[in-house]
């Protein structure tokens, strides 16, 4: 009997070590003794690539103060672990939920980042990305802080949603938005290497509600002459003659912003944006075949009409005022 | 009579399950995996139902021994796998052991049979409602479009018949204990409908969440889970944890529960298999096996280890009840001349 309380005591024992084991092993580094990461930036520089990591100012008591690191190097990748090399701590990439890339990157370099950043911001939530044009890489460190604030809010004002698990969804081609202050351009880039960039906000705007990553329309139109904010969606139907894309807009606010302007009926200024949509349709169209790709997925309801490899349709685009 | 007879067909669908969330993740297109679900199925089906019938007259210690260690191969993959979802989650905070600890600790109670079953019905539960939560949570980022229109060639369909004809340690499982009490009527056959029309499931919502991406996502599940609307998977990711450590712990006490079956002999005592110091060894040893696979290149080994030590086994076994069942007929037949 006592053997067997012996043999009780010893089990008892080694379980009670085991989990005083398993509490001090599973401490890990406390949260205030770590860099927090709110966003990355890549810009290219001297032939090759500038990394700016944005922190959280863990000493101030402001949500919004910010410091950075940089790091240079050959490849994305060196620049990056240039700047992590350089900070006090170990960085964490929990909250971090922005990456800024150069514009004029080609394909192999956007797919290279983008890896990079899924690896090395293994624990964040969605991270949402932009392409920026003409920033002087020497001014980033002081201006990252800023232009963070600034995509946060041009998120919030356009519904904008480019994440980076959601990038290559259709093959071979990237569809990303680019930030240069507000509104908002967009990038379409191919395998290839074939680049079509939309300054014009009602080719931004429409691009983006046709990929699916944005549900706003919040713009000027007619030269400036009208603007118009509107919840967007779109529905593809397909008959076999045609692919009939409905951009069904609702609670839509419409405004004539000049004086001089032609009229300020709602009618007309419907009208009017109605012909800028199907104008910024037709050029959308036109180099999405140029491309040869497919980034507003339009062949997916002519494919489940007609099947697979058949000539494609025409497309037209009807506007609906809900 | 459930509290002596518990059936553990809950445990097996769990086990099934955490397989394809944490091990098949992206492997094929949805519409080959529907066109090869039928006959994926009927070949898990039927590769079970003939281990089952030849394991029960072929079954020697050599083949015991065997299939004890490719459930410990398998359990230990699972383990290694949970560590990668962690590390994903918390990098740099836990360790193998403390994982291991975390996993074995429950299994201290659940060593039990019918604690084992209710565990592993509320997992279970747990685990479908968390997928149901995933589909809502998601929903307005779900794109009918994002599914792929001309993928169904013939590579396509080949790797989607390969998952669905993946034979797994669990499906061989019911053959251990032959009372259908503790497994309830055509086990094996339901056991490859749900887990086929489970893994089927996630692959369509990973294909409209990423569409041609897919394939090179990684980690896909938790990933996808992150993104969704809902903040409870990024908030309560803790919450995640506990449910994935529960669903590996049901499973580590099952293959612990079929191990001492297959090597306790017939004097085992049903509901409580292991004594205290005997799991508190059995626990030490599986840790110090996952520590050692940790060192080794294991997870990469493991992919195509498990597959051919179930393959070996069903042959094996297919070959040994053959023999023994034409022995048994020659036998038989001389005596009756």
């Amino acid at each position: 009997m006592s053997g067997k309380k012996t043999v009780f005591r010893a089990a008892g024992a080694l379980m009670a070590l085991l989990f005083s084991l398993l509490l001090s092993g599973c401490g890990g580094k406390p949260l205030v003794e770590r860099e927090i990461v709110r966003a990355m930036f890549f810009l290219p520089h001297a032939g090759g690539c500038q990394a700016v990591l944005l922190l959280q100012d863990q000493e101030s008591e402001k949500p919004t103060a910010y410091t950075t690191a940089s790091g240079t190097g050959k490849t994305a990748a060196r620049a990056l672990a240039d700047a992590v090399q350089g900070l006090p701590g170990t960085p964490f990439y929990g909250v971090m939920d922005l990456a800024v890339m150069p514009a004029d990157s080609n394909w192999e370099q956007l797919q290279a980042m983008v890896d990079l950043i899924r690896d090395t911001a293994q624990p964040s939530p969605e991270v949402s990305l932009y392409l920026i044009e003409d920033a002087d890489a020497a001014l980033l460190p002081d201006q990252a802080g800023q232009m963070y604030d600034a995509i946060q809010q041009c998120e919030k004002r356009y519904h904008l949603q480019c994440g980076l698990e959601t990038l290559g969804q259709q093959e071979g081609c990237a569809a990303i938005p680019v930030y240069g202050g507000l509104p908002y351009g967009f990038t379409l880039q191919t395998s290839d290497d074939t680049r079509r960039q939309y300054q014009e906000p009602v080719d931004a705007q429409l691009a983006a509600v046709l990929c699916g990553q944005t549900d706003r329309l919040d713009m000027m139109f007619g030269d400036g002459a009208y603007s118009c904010q509107a919840a967007a969606r779109t529905i593809c139907q397909a008959d076999p003659e045609r692919l009939n894309v409905r951009l069904i807009l609702s609670d839509t606010r419409l405004a004539a912003l000049h004086e001089e302007s032609e009229s300020s009926e709602t009618e007309a200024i419907s009208a009017a944006l109605t012909y800028a949509l199907q104008q910024a349709f037709a050029r959308l169209c036109a180099d999405a075949e140029n491309m040869q790709v497919d980034p507003y997925r339009f062949r997916f309801g002519e494919t489940g009409l007609l099947g697979s490899g058949a000539p494609p349709l025409p497309v037209t685009l009807q506007v609906e005022f809900a | 009579m459930k509290e002596n007879n518990p059936s553990l067909f809950g445990a097996l669908l769990l086990s099934l399950f955490v397989r394809s969330l944490l091990q098949v993740q992206a492997a094929f297109w949805t519409r080959s995996g529907l066109l090869t679900l039928l006959p994926g199925i009927l070949f898990q089906a039927a590769v079970g139902c003939l281990f089952a019938r030849c394991w029960r007259v072929g079954s020697c210690l050599p083949l015991k021994v065997l299939f004890v260690w490719v459930l410990a191969i398998s359990a230990a993959q699972d383990v290694l796998n949970l560590w990668g979802l962690y590390t994903e989650a918390y990098p740099d905070a836990v360790s193998l052991f403390g994982i291991c600890l975390t996993v074995a600790v429950p299994v201290l109670y659940l060593r039990r049979a019918s604690a084992l079953a209710q565990t592993a019905n509320v997992v279970l539960g747990l685990l479908l409602a968390a997928c149901a939560l995933l589909w809502i949570s998601l929903a307005d980022r779900l794109a009918v479009t994002n599914l792929q229109t001309d993928v169904a060639d013939a590579a396509s369909m080949g790797r989607a018949l390969a998952a669905h004809c993946t034979i797994y340690p669990e499906l061989l499982l019911p053959a251990l204990w032959p009372d259908s009490d503790k497994r309830g009527h055509n086990a094996v056959l339901r056991l490859a409908v749900f887990s086929g029309l489970f893994q089927t499931g996630m692959h369509l919502l990973l294909e409209l969440f990423f569409g041609a991406a897919m394939p090179r996502a990684w980690n896909p599940v938790h990933r996808m889970a992150r993104c969704g609307s809902l903040s409870i998977f990024d908030r309560l990711e803790w919450l995640q944890l506990i449910v994935w450590t529960m669903a590996v712990a049901v499973k580590l006490a099952l293959c612990l529960y079929a191990g001492t079956r297959l090597l306790g002999g017939k004097g085992v005592n049903e509901n409580n298999m292991n004594g205290l110091p005997a799991f508190t060894g059995i626990a030490a040893g599986f840790e110090l096996f996952c520590l050692l696979l940790e060192q080794s290149d294991f997870t990469a080994a493991a992919e195509w280890l498990v597959p051919l030590g179930v393959w070996a086994l069903v042959t094996l076994t297919a070959v040994t009840g053959g023999i023994r069942c034409l022995a048994k007929r020659l036998f038989f037949g001389r005596r009756a001349h």
